[in-house]
């Protein structure tokens, strides 16, 4: 591979690893948030039937 | 009874990301290749302003963790954490984006100049501010702590600054609209303005999680005082 073709390698490994992170972080951040919430919304519930009890 | 935080507006995400496909793609169409790298400049579109948000993070860090010693309110310990977080994955995508760069640009992934070494340090320094978090389980010991780990930690921002400034290094002179050539500067303010909406709504979502967590707690701890 010629020098060229080189530097396209390492710019498309920058920006495909710049995505990676955004959306990879983005989906984290989904998978926690729905988790969370769940946790959430169990927890209020068993609370208010300690409470109706 | 304890109430769900408001979600983060996912329009916010979608314009944030639209920025940032459009800043992309205008930087990497229009500027012409420079006369030492080539094509090779157009990885500063990406590694300048992810740079420039590690930096922004550690301010709201700063401010917010200053915020909580002197109000001791749960809202800016938070939000200081949130900020922590996002500025991690900054920091490690600056690093990860230097590599890429210096091994075509110097002919080395990594050496141990100013410039890189207190960037990295910065990066652990808020690693182990994540992992002061996960450790302390008493909120208002984990809140103090964290306030005092997160402005100490943001002062080191300065210092990965000026460092190529006061050490002789191989990484280059700071990249700003003032030293670059005009015809680079627009690419770069577009991509720093669309990396920022990303940033305002990762922080913000992280923010959202964080209260919800904080809401969960406070809920088992009622629960096992029996309601109260």
């Amino acid at each position: 591979m010629n020098t060229i073709e080189w530097n396209q390698t390492f710019i498309i490994a920058a920006y495909s690893i710049t995505w990676l992170v955004l959306i990879g972080y983005v989906a984290r951040l989904a998978r926690k948030g729905k988790a969370t919430r769940s946790d959430f919304e169990g927890m209020s519930r068993d609370n208010s039937g300690a409470v109706s009890q | 009874m304890y109430q769900a935080p408001p979600r983060t507006s996912v329009v916010l995400g979608v314009i944030a990301f639209a920025a940032v496909i459009a800043a992309q793609a205008f930087a990497i169409m229009t500027s012409p290749a420079e006369g030492d790298m080539g094509h090779l400049q157009k990885i500063m579109y990406v590694h300048v302003p992810a740079a420039w948000m590690a930096f922004i993070s550690f301010f709201v860090v700063l401010v917010y963790s200053v915020l909580y010693m002197v109000r001791k309110r749960e809202n800016d310990d938070l939000i200081a954490a949130s900020a922590a977080e996002v500025g991690a994955v900054f920091t490690g995508l600056t690093l990860a984006l230097g590599m890429i760069w210096g091994r075509p640009a110097w002919g080395v992934w990594w050496v141990w100049d100013a410039r890189l070494t207190s960037t990295l340090v910065l990066f652990l320094i808020f690693v182990g501010y994540l992992a002061l978090r996960s450790f302390v389980d008493d909120p208002g010991q984990r809140a103090r702590w964290s306030a005092a780990v997160g402005a100490i930690g943001a002062i080191n921002v300065p210092i990965v600054y000026m460092s190529v400034k006061w050490w002789r290094t191989l990484h280059q002179p700071p990249s700003s609209p003032d030293t670059l050539d005009p015809a680079y500067t627009m690419g770069l303010r577009l991509n720093a303005i669309a990396l920022l909406l990303v940033t305002i709504y990762f922080i913000s979502k992280r923010y959202e999680i964080a209260r919800l967590e904080r809401a969960t707690e406070n809920l088992a701890e009622s629960a096992a005082m029996g309601g109260k």
